[in-house]
């Protein structure tokens, strides 16, 4: 299981630029393995048993707000 | 359970601008007798009403057709409205045993995956640390 606590997305956060609305697959020792679209074609590149939490990497050009007001 | 903040870049990269902090929740969705294989990150969003996440997700729990589920639109702070459908799944922090039932919407037009306040619910605490930058569940 993922400590996602060890994952620091700082140490990529330049990286994350490339991603921008997809989805990646990040290891506890924060490593982007896999990328893709949707969910589904990200964790499929995963090795089957690596530990890895996705990340949906959102637009870095706007701050959040929220969905419903 | 206490999850740290993500820190991520907002605009052109500055090294003098602060990096934007986000409350981040590993979870897993279950339904029809599936569950999505990886946990995946979700906005801890207290400002939200409901539980919305992107379309693509909703394959990976046995759902190839959103649209078949209960119609509840929702209205963003800018008056952007999206459709959302919603079905009656559950969701798995990482590291709780517990499995809660919730209906969690999907829309084709949500990008993000979004945890409101029917996720909330199912905790006795939910603390936001700005100090500590961290999140806490308790159950």
């Amino acid at each position: 299981m993922v400590n996602v606590n060890n994952i620091d997305l700082r140490k990529i956060s330049q990286d994350l630029r490339s991603f921008e609305n997809q989805w990646v697959a990040i290891t506890e020792d924060t490593r982007i393995v896999a990328s893709g679209p949707t969910y589904g074609e990200t964790v499929r590149q995963v090795k089957e048993g690596s530990d890895v939490v996705l990340l949906k990497v959102p637009s870095f050009d706007a701050s959040l707000a929220p969905v419903e007001a | 359970m206490k999850f740290e903040y993500q820190k991520f870049i907002l605009g052109s990269h500055d090294p003098r601008k602060p990096l934007v902090a986000r409350p981040l929740i590993p979870v897993s969705l279950h339904g029809n007798g599936m569950k999505t294989r990886s946990p995946y990150f979700a906005l801890l969003d207290s400002g939200a009403d409901r539980v919305i996440f992107p379309a693509d997700l909703a394959a990976e729990v046995g759902i190839p057709d959103i649209e078949k589920g209960e119609l509840e639109p929702a209205v963003g702070i800018a008056g952007q409205r999206a459709d959302v459908y919603y079905h009656n799944l559950a969701l798995q922090v990482l590291g709780d045993t517990r499995v809660l039932p919730t209906a969690v919407g999907f829309s084709r037009t949500v990008s993000l995956p979004i945890l409101g306040r029917s996720f909330f619910k199912h905790f006795k605490v939910v603390t936001f640390s700005e100090s500590k930058e961290e999140v806490e569940l308790k159950n």
